[in-house]
């Protein structure tokens, strides 16, 4: 019935835009399909195991180490040829009403969700002149540089964005975001500012919860000269959950404590000639973890960065990246406390081709090391992450804009 | 033999880049607005309209940019020129701005004397044009 409902919002929308056609109606999209595979695989064990409270030694089942390629669509490699979790699709309308008004509606599909259609902006715009401009309605936030844009594949040279860097829980709102450009002598500057809230089903590890954010606000700052671009952003969220009895049963992420969560992200990019690099720098604080089932309290704070090279030799762009990636999680269980990192390293090659003026071809190799402590003990059992980022990765994809 | 080759390289390449600069040097390409805009624009004044990081003239009045389509062999010059970008990254580029919301990338006409046709009847125009196009009925304000 909702999937129903969805098919004919869109045919609603496809009709209203080849009606209203006098009121400036643009109709674009993209559309990414990739394919890879992993060639080797390290092994992972479940560290969030109910055999803990039996005093077990070893955390739960072991299995061959996935690569997740979307965290936010579960878009999961193994070592079976996968073509869902790097394809998408997307499709967006924007009216333009006159007088700096205007409504865009996009709706995305992801592979790893099995192409469902969501809507993942719905806003309404106002451009009061050349320095500001209002966005009000669904939209995703601007927090590390790829973003709000993640779902293009064809505006950047890899076929994702590096997985190293810390995620946030949540990348889409409902509210009000501001934004603001002005040019200071060669330099452009852009800042946003959001403030706003969100709903989402998590589906992780068999259990299935209701996260919704409030008093969800940040900014992304920009400055660019053309040949530099520098930013820096900020998130700060608060989180509470339904439908997990166990997370209740601790009073975490209610509405009277709240889960407290704030995302920070750094970025350069610099262009000379042909020659460009990218680098960025992340942290997400997690306060009273929720996702560890048996804490009473707890933290996890993670740091992600990456540094990127690439040339354009024609419509041939190479490219090599290498990131890190690191969790502190810290603990206080009902047996005890625990405390352990989990991190790994990634060197990614690969090559962007411009086979045509709107698509390219894109193929890449990625190899990943685990630098997790394996195993560790504590007054609470044992268990550990194992090797589950250990993980070699071919993949290619087609990404398109139209 | 190896410096023989690099002389030879270097020869061709000199030689490439001549024909490249000369090659642009007679298409001249030329930016133009409406006979009645008074506006005296930089080269980065028309970057900035072009990549939709303005939307006036400087006394004030509202500046609308017409690009030309991916077809017309003036396009290519304009973007590497004055945009200082090529092909995919200005693609890249105003992927990035449409679907986040922060730009729309001007309306693209065919050809040379349709841009010419339109800034001649609205002030509020900007454009780019092949030199061999100009005449009295628009005001040239920058020639690459």
């Amino acid at each position: 019935m909702k999937k129903h409902n969805r098919l004919v919002g869109l045919g609603l929308v496809v009709a209203l835009a080849q009606t209203a056609n006098a009121a400036d109606v643009r109709l674009n999209g993209f559309m990414s399909v990739g394919a890879g595979k992993l060639l080797n695989s390290g092994t992972s064990r479940d560290h969030l195991s109910t055999l803990l409270l039996a005093g077990v030694e070893t955390g739960g089942g072991e299995s061959p180490a996935t690569y997740t390629a979307d965290a936010a669509t579960q878009g999961i490699y193994n070592e079976d040829l996968s073509f869902r979790p790097d394809s998408n699709y997307g499709l967006q309308i924007t009216a333009a009403l006159g007088d700096g008004l205007s409504a865009t509606g996009q709706i995305t599909g992801n592979g790893g969700e099995n192409f469902d259609a969501v809507v993942s902006w719905a806003y309404l715009s106002y451009t009061f002149n050349d320095n500001y401009t209002l966005m009000v309605g669904r939209q995703r936030m601007p927090l590390f540089y790829y973003s709000d844009f993640i779902d293009v594949g064809y505006a950047y040279h890899w076929i994702r964005p590096p997985t190293t860097l810390a995620a946030s829980e949540g990348d889409t709102i409902e509210g009000i975001k501001l934004r603001g450009t002005w040019l200071a002598g060669d330099w452009d500057i852009s800042s946003d500012i959001y403030y706003g809230a969100s709903k989402q089903e998590i589906n992780r590890g068999g259990s299935q919860y209701t996260v919704e954010s409030v008093d969800t606000g940040g900014f992304a700052l920009k400055a660019s000269n053309g040949t530099i671009t520098l930013r820096a952003s900020m998130l700060d969220s608060s989180a509470i959950i339904s439908g997990n009895p166990l997370v209740q049963a601790f009073n975490q992420g209610t509405r009277d404590n709240p889960l407290q969560n704030t995302f920070y992200g750094l970025a350069a990019h610099i262009n000379i000639a042909n020659a460009f690099v990218v680098s960025e720098w992340t942290r997400n604080d997690n306060k009273e973890n929720y996702l560890a089932l048996f804490e009473v309290s707890g933290s996890e704070d993670t740091t992600g960065w990456y540094i990127s090279a690439g040339a354009r030799f024609g419509k041939v762009t190479p490219h090599i990246t290498y990131g890190e990636n690191e969790s502190n999680y810290k603990g206080e269980t009902l047996l005890g406390e625990s405390q352990f990192t989990g991190g790994f390293s990634s060197v990614t090659i690969g090559l962007r081709w411009d086979f045509h003026s709107s698509a390219a071809f894109k193929m890449e190799y990625e190899t990943r090391s685990d630098d997790s402590d394996d195993y560790f003990q504590n007054s609470a059992g044992g268990f550990g992450y194992g090797d589950g980022y250990e993980a070699d990765l071919i993949s290619f994809s087609f990404d398109a804009i139209f | 033999m190896p410096f023989v080759s690099l002389h030879r390289f270097i020869a061709c390449l000199l030689l490439t880049t001549f024909f490249c600069v000369s090659g642009w040097a007679q298409a001249g390409v030329v930016v133009i607005v409406h006979p009645s805009n008074a506006n005296a624009l930089s080269a980065t004044d028309i970057s900035r309209l072009f990549l939709g990081k303005k939307r006036s003239f400087p006394d004030g009045n509202e500046a609308i940019p017409i690009d030309q389509s991916d077809s017309s062999p003036i396009r290519a010059a304009f973007t590497e020129t004055v945009l200082k970008k090529n092909e995919q990254q200005i693609k890249s580029y105003w992927a990035q701005q449409l679907f986040t919301g922060k730009g729309t990338p001007p309306k693209a006409v065919g050809n040379s004397s349709e841009v010419k046709k339109l800034v001649a009847s609205n002030p509020a125009l900007i454009g780019y044009v092949d030199s061999a196009e100009v005449d009295d009925s628009v005001k040239v304000v920058a020639e690459f």
